[in-house]
C-alpha cells in the first residue's frame, strides 16, 4: 500500500515538473532582444537572401507588427493569432542600401534568365526572438518603407 | 507492464516522426524551379502540399527549398505564392509576392505536416487573402486582381538541394461566378512553366504532380 502511494506521489511530482517546464518553455517572451543582436541577425538574413558585401548605408527602426503592416499595405488575417501573429508583436526593421541579388523564393517571369538585382533590401524580425517576419527589395522608382538615403 | 509499454511507444513515435526522409539530392549553381501552370483567369489558387523534409545538404552550400502554389499576372508582372519553405534555420510557411515594386516575402509559422495552402483575391479590401487549411493568416495588396495563370511547383536556392519528391495535389484555381461570388475549380490539366535542369515535375494526373530533381545528373 505504501509503495502504491509512493509511486502515485512520484508520478504526480513528475507531472507537475513536466507541466512547469512546458509552460516556461512555451511562454511568450515579454522582453525584446537588444539592437545590436537584432541588427546582426537581420544582416545575416539579408546576406542569405542576397546582400553582397557590406551595406553602403542602413537604418533601423522598432515598431509594432500592425504599424509595419500598414507601411506595406498588408494586415493580419482573421485567424492570424493561430499562427502566433498578433498586432502588438514588437518588430525590428533593418533597411539597407547595398548590392542585392535576390536569392529568396519568387516566381520567375516568363523567359526570365537572370537573377533580379536591387540596390536595397529590408529585413523585419520579431524583436522578441529574432525570427524572420518579412523581407523585401524595391525597384529604383519605388520608395522603401523605412527610407535609407 | 502498461507503464513500460506506453513510454516506449511514445518514444518510437517521436523517433520515427523526427527521422529525415531520404531524398534525391540536386546540384545547382543558381535559383532553379520546376513548376507547372494552368492558363486560366484565376482569382486565387489552392493545393495540398505534403511535408517531405528535403535534404539541404548544407555541407555543399544548400540553403533552401520552397514548394508552393500561386497566381500570376503576366503584364504587368505580378504574382502571389504560398507554400512551405525549408531553410537552414528550419521550416516556415512563406508567402512570396511581387506587387510591382519588387520581390517580397512574409514568413508564417506552420507545422511539419501536409497543409492546404490557398489564396483568394478579396474585392472588398483589394487584397489577396492567404490561408492555411482554411485559416486566414495574412492579407496583402498585391496590386492586381485576377491572374493569367495558376501555378505550382518547387524552387531551390543556390546550393545543393532536393525538391524532396514533394506532392502537390487537388490543384484548384478560383473562378468568379456571374453573381460575383468565387468558387474553387480543379485545374483539370497543366503544362510546364519552368523546368530548370536538373529539376522537373513528375505528373500524376491532371490535378497533381511531384516536384523532383536529381543533382547528380
Amino acid at each position: 500500500m505504501k509503495k502504491k502511494f509512493l509511486f502515485i506521489g512520484v508520478l504526480a511530482l513528475c507531472l507537475i515538473l513536466i507541466f512547469a517546464f512546458v509552460t516556461i518553455g512555451s511562454a511568450t517572451p515579454t522582453t525584446t532582444l537588444d539592437d545590436e543582436t537584432l541588427a546582426e541577425k537581420a544582416l545575416t538574413e539579408a546576406q542569405m537572401i542576397g546582400l553582397i558585401g557590406t551595406p553602403k548605408a542602413q537604418k533601423t527602426a522598432r515598431m509594432s507588427l500592425s504599424e509595419w503592416n500598414m507601411l506595406i499595405d498588408a494586415d493580419l488575417g482573421m485567424d492570424a493569432d493561430k499562427f502566433g501573429l498578433t498586432p502588438d508583436i514588437p518588430v525590428f526593421v533593418l533597411a539597407i542600401r547595398g548590392n542585392v541579388e535576390w536569392r529568396a523564393p519568387g516566381l520567375p517571369q516568363p523567359g526570365q534568365e537572370l537573377i533580379e538585382r536591387y540596390d536595397n533590401i529590408t529585413v523585419v524580425l520579431d524583436a522578441r526572438t529574432g525570427d524572420l517576419i518579412w523581407v523585401g527589395a524595391y525597384y529604383p522608382d519605388h520608395p522603401m518603407p523605412v527610407v535609407v538615403p | 507492464m502498461k507503464r513500460v509499454v506506453l513510454p516506449v511507444i511514445l518514444m518510437l513515435i517521436v523517433l520515427i516522426g523526427g527521422m529525415p526522409n531520404r531524398n534525391v539530392r540536386a546540384h545547382t549553381g543558381a535559383l532553379h524551379n520546376c513548376t507547372e501552370k494552368k492558363d486560366v483567369v484565376a482569382w486565387g489558387a489552392w493545393a495540398y502540399i505534403n511535408w517531405t523534409n528535403p535534404d539541404l545538404d548544407t555541407g555543399d552550400g544548400g540553403q533552401w527549398v520552397y514548394n508552393r502554389v500561386g497566381v500570376a499576372q503576366v503584364s504587368p508582372w505580378r504574382f502571389v505564392e504560398f507554400g512551405w519553405w525549408k531553410t537552414t534555420s528550419g521550416l516556415q510557411g512563406y508567402i512570396a509576392y511581387n506587387d510591382g515594386s519588387g520581390n517580397k516575402g512574409q514568413s508564417v509559422t506552420i507545422s511539419a505536416a501536409t497543409h492546404r495552402y490557398s489564396m483568394q483575391y478579396d474585392p472588398n479590401t483589394g487584397k489577396y487573402w492567404f490561408y492555411v487549411d482554411g485559416s486566414n493568416v495574412w492579407n496583402v495588396n498585391a496590386n492586381f486582381t485576377d491572374g493569367d495563370f495558376a501555378v505550382g511547383g518547387g524552387e531551390v536556392g543556390y546550393g545543393v538541394e532536393s525538391m524532396g519528391h514533394t506532392k502537390l495535389w487537388d490543384l484548384r484555381y478560383s473562378k468568379r461566378n456571374p453573381d460575383g461570388t468565387f468558387q474553387y475549380a480543379l485545374w483539370n490539366g497543366h503544362v510546364n512553366y519552368t523546368d530548370d535542369d536538373p529539376y522537373f515535375n513528375t505528373n500524376i494526373d491532371s490535378n497533381s504532380f511531384y516536384d523532383d530533381g536529381d543533382g547528380h545528373n
